[in-house]
């Protein structure tokens, strides 16, 4: 890996790919360059963990797939949102500010 | 969960297709990001390299998104079943062994389940919660129990708070026209309700009207039995008349098949109390049932049951004080009191059998294990996880014990078919349940079960062994013969298999040289050529004794007149006898005693009888012709009896009467000792016994035999008409050999003892086999080992030795923890052993040469194998 790169927390990549899907449906490889782009290069999503996370999430049934046609006239699997994966968004988001908050402060007042 | 369950589903069924997908969707992401590295300006070649470096492995990416599609759990599943297969189907003697050990252990467990659920769990099918089914006993003071006054019955009807419902019913004695006797039906008169109780239904026709119950009308409803048997299964039988001796009733139904109660009755008839049986109290004569209110059990029903008994003592003053009622469940009593013990002990035995076969697959498991280890090894080496190989190991067991149920379930239908075809049927017709002696879905639900127990307790610990071998060792091949953890554990299996297999024998054994005595017993009676007929003389026409005596003399004179007979003799009781025996309170002149002290059974004779079943005269004289009625009194007394009451002195010449010492009986003069007959065999000792002769007191029931100096049987018939000449009416039974009477009363008990002898066996057999394959193997794998040995030196007399010392060793320790074993838990069943102690050394001998004769024999074959080991073939055996 690059420098300024970090490696994601357990459980985070879900919710990045949610938050990316709520957009509008992308295909895998889409979701990781978003990622990668929004982020200014400092997350990138390794393929081998996006992938799974990808059926995972779709077995759970928040994001659900279907075969489209990409930008390049490719077929391709397009991932969208579904309605309880958009309240599990919601609820990850949630959960995530409060995480980042507490942690933050424990670190800013240490 | 459930859209879960079915994108899982989905994913298997059109796994195809998901691959391809997946297959399509990484490939998309390679060329896209191909693309973007070309447009960016790198050349192709290296645009594909770096968008290939950066996927990682393409394969693990898949297997890490089946993963996440959860396929693999069902997928494994199957790939696990197919391997097992090809893995059982490569070892087919392995399997076999495996198979039918588990085969035997399964089967055992299901046969005697059935049989346990159609004679005691489930005696009646049709009642709908035996649970609060219970049997009521009216008991007093003197000891005198179990059958219920009228008025008590009415009184316990009447009382809605403990029982929902009460039925009762006594024992009628019916006759049907017959040539050249009447025949002889058994009959119930039965109460409202009764049938409504037991849920019964009706094959045809319908239950008895309210308004039958009125004294006078005369219906009747058949059994299914007797309606097959006497009526051609017709059904038109409704409404036609049944001539019953001196009477008539008319046929109003016929219940189905499956009811069966009280066990044994033909047909049933109302009973009718009148007013004046209302008020009846002093005499107990209905049998009482009474279904307890729901949420009632016999346990809390008991306080309000001695409630009920306080308020009856207060209503009946004088005639019956100090009352107690019991209630027992239905379910214990309806097969006798033996029956719970008894289903127990089968049960237990087989489920020692079943632990026998466990620890032998167990053991069998841990051993192939071990020559498996390095196909496990390479696949752990591979990445298979520990869990993965667990579930695969577990997977072949479970294969093994599916197969083994199959075969299981195949020797318990045999089982249970010869089971029931091996029981008299004068017997079977005693014991309620017994026609659905059989493979039903309780029973198949049981032993499924069972093996499923069976697959997690043999196969958990050997694949968690196996699964986890040390590596690098294995690898190296050094690891075969490394004798560590599971060989300790087959140590310890073989000594419990041993331990097992010592207890159930034992137990087996016991009970077999009990039967054995008792049969013994039998034969010394000369069952084969005592031809017997039951004969009852109630009723008007022999209420005068005079007229019975008369008649014994007669049937006397006329039988030794027939040509093949040797002697005609009567007896009111055949020996070995359950339940019929007679006991009499007896007061013997000169020694005050309390009361109720003193006990024993009086048999009513003719002089005839005792040489008749071999009795000897041990003093005094037999009965003679000068003992009639117009002289004194006589009795002849059985040796315990004499040694209990004049010990080192003769009873000759004493008095004794039966009874109370107040009671109006004559004195009896005691004018010889004969030697004992055990009569009863549901207790360990012969009874004491008091005989007198039929001419001073001639009886009501009783036995008419005949010793036949030829084949009994062509005689039976021959007997019939006889009787039917001098009485045409009379009511008697069939003639039976005194041998098939026995057999009636025995045959359950011989069942018994041949299922435990099965069971022992088999046993015996599992557990010398797992003996046999864990030296065999330990001989294996020690070949090398045995090799160094000799090359150093070492003899083959030695080295026999040291093999065969081991398996003694494990044997040894085996037989005492079985010993140990077997003392604490055959005294539990000593009931079963007839007259055997619970401790009797000539058994626990026998059955511990027999098991460690066994044991050497399944130890000294591989050891001479051992011995035979070439030191050169065995010092390159790796």
């Amino acid at each position: 890996m690059g420098e300024g790169r970090i490696d994601l927390p357990q459980g985070t990549l879900d919710l990045l790919i949610l938050r990316t899907l709520a957009l509008e449906p992308q295909h895998g490889w889409a979701i990781s360059e978003r990622i990668q782009q929004i982020s200014s290069d400092v997350l990138r999503v390794q393929q081998g963990s996006l992938y799974p996370a990808l059926h995972r999430l779709e077995r759970r049934g928040w994001i659900k797939a279907r075969w489209g046609t990409s930008e390049n006239n490719r077929r391709a699997k397009y991932y969208e949102l579904t309605k309880s994966g958009r309240r599990q968004l919601e609820a990850g988001k949630d959960a995530w500010e409060k995480l980042t908050a507490a942690v933050g402060q424990v670190l800013g007042t240490a | 969960m459930l859209s879960d369950l079915l994108f899982r589903i989905r994913a298997l069924f059109r796994r195809k297709s998901v691959e391809t997908e997946l297959d399509e969707e990484l490939r998309f992401h390679l060329h896209r990001q191909f693309e973007k590295y070309v447009q960016s300006g790198l050349s192709r070649e290296e645009a594909t390299r770096r968008a290939r470096i950066e996927f990682g492995g393409v394969e693990q990416a898949k297997e890490e998104c089946r993963d996440a599609r959860g396929v693999r759990i069902l997928e494994t599943l199957f790939q696990d079943v197919r391997y097992g297969l090809r893995m059982l189907r490569k070892n087919p003697g392995f399997t076999a062994i495996v198979v039918l050990t588990l085969g035997l252990g399964i089967g055992a467990n299901t046969a005697v389940f059935g049989l346990a659920n159609a004679i005691f769990f489930n005696p009646l099918p049709t009642v709908q919660d035996p649970n609060r089914l219970m049997v009521v006993h009216e008991g007093l003071p003197d000891g005198s129990c179990c059958l219920v006054p009228p008025k008590s019955y009415l009184e316990l009807s009447g009382d809605g708070q403990l029982f929902a419902q009460t039925a009762a019913y006594t024992w009628a004695e019916a006759t049907l026209p017959g040539d050249p006797l009447p025949e002889r039906v058994e009959a119930a008169n039965v109460s409202q309700n009764f049938f409504s109780m037991f849920g019964a239904r009706f094959a045809l026709g319908r239950d008895f009207f309210p308004e039958e119950f009125q004294p006078g009308r005369s219906v009747a409803i058949l059994s299914y039995g007797f309606w097959q048997s006497h009526f051609g299964a017709n059904r038109g039988v409704i409404g036609r008349p049944l001539r019953l001796g001196d009477r008539e009733a008319t046929i109003v139904g016929v219940v189905a098949s499956d009811f069966d109660f009280p066990i044994g009755a033909q047909l049933w008839m109302p009973l009718a109390l009148s007013a004046q049986d209302g008020n009846q109290t002093s005499k107990g004569q209905l049998h009482v049932l009474a279904m307890l209110h729901s949420g009632l059990d016999e346990k809390r029903a008991r306080p309000e049951a001695a409630a009920l008994a306080a308020r009856l003592e207060k209503d009946y003053s004088a005639t019956r004080q100090r009352l107690t009622l019991e209630l027992h469940p239905f379910r214990s009593q309806i097969n006798g009191n033996l029956t719970p013990l008894f289903t127990m002990t089968l049960m237990g035995a087989a489920a020692f059998l079943l632990l026998i076969a466990c620890t032998n697959v167990a053991n069998l498991l841990l051993a192939r294990g071990l020559s498996r280890k390095r196909e496990i090894t390479l696949r752990t080496a591979l990445g298979a996880k520990p869990t993965r190989v667990v579930r695969q190991l577990l997977t072949e067991t479970a294969l093994m014990a599916t197969l083994g149920m199959l075969v299981g379930l195949a020797l318990a239908k045999i089982g249970l078919v010869l089971l029931a075809s091996g029981m008299p049927a004068e017997t079977a017709r005693q014991i309620a349940g017994w026609e659905r002696l059989g493979l039903d879905r309780t029973s198949l639900l049981f032993g499924t079960l069972v093996t499923v127990m069976v697959a997690l307790v043999s196969g958990v610990v050997p694949a968690v062994q196996t699964s986890s071998p040390k590596l690098i060792e294995c690898l190296r091949g050094t690891g075969a013969t490394s004798s560590s953890g599971p060989s300790q554990l087959r140590s310890v299996f073989v000594c419990a298999q041993v331990s097992l297999a010592l207890i159930l024998l034992t137990g087996a054994g016991l009970m077999i040289k009990g039967l054995a005595n008792m049969l013994g017993d039998a034969r010394s009676y000369g069952p084969k050529t005592l031809l017997t007929v039951h004969v009852d003389l109630r009723g008007s026409r022999y209420e005068d004794p005079q007229k019975r005596k008369a008649f014994f003399n007669q049937v006397i004179e006329r039988f030794e007149g027939m040509p093949g007979v040797v002697s005609a003799s009567v007896f009111t009781t055949p020996p070995l006898s359950n339940g019929e025996t007679m006991w009499w309170e007896f007061t013997i002149s000169g020694k005050p005693a309390r009361e109720h002290e003193h006990h024993a059974m009086l048999q009513t004779v003719s002089r005839s009888f005792f040489r008749a079943v071999g009795l000897n005269l041990l003093e005094g004289r037999g009965f003679t012709e000068g003992d009639r009625e117009s002289s004194i009194p006589v009795a002849i007394i059985s040796e315990k009896l004499a040694k209990m009451y004049w010990p080192g002195e003769s009873p000759i010449g004493q008095h004794i009467k039966l009874g109370s010492p107040n009671s109006d009986q004559p004195w009896l003069t005691v004018v010889g000792v004969v030697n004992n007959v055990e009569y009863d065999w549901t207790d360990n000792a012969p009874e004491k016994a008091i005989y007198v002769p039929y001419r001073q007191s001639p009886p009501v029931f009783t036995y008419l035999a005949v010793r036949t100096n030829g084949d009994a049987h062509k005689l039976a018939a021959s007997i019939g008409h006889e009787l039917a000449s001098i009485d045409p009416v009379l009511t008697a039974s069939d003639a039976r050999t005194l041998e098939r009477l026995l057999f009636g009363s025995l045959g359950g008990l011989f069942e018994i003892g041949g299922l435990m002898t099965v069971l022992g066996m088999i046993g015996l057999c599992v557990a010398v086999v797992g003996v046999y394959g864990v030296m065999g193997y330990v001989v294996g794998q020690r070949t090398q080992e045995l090799g160094i040995r000799m090359v150093l030196g070492a003899s083959r007399r030695a080295v026999l030795r040291h093999v065969l010392g081991h398996g003694i060793w494990l044997t040894l320790i085996g037989v005492g923890v079985g010993l140990t074993g077997a003392i604490v838990l055959t005294r539990l069943v000593s009931s079963f052993f007839f007259g055997v102690e619970p401790t009797d050394a000539v058994t626990f001998l026998t059955v511990t040469l027999l098991l460690a004769f066994a044991a050497f024999v399944a130890c000294y074959i591989p050891a001479r194998q051992a011995m035979k080991v070439d030191p050169m073939v065995a010092l390159r055996h790796e």
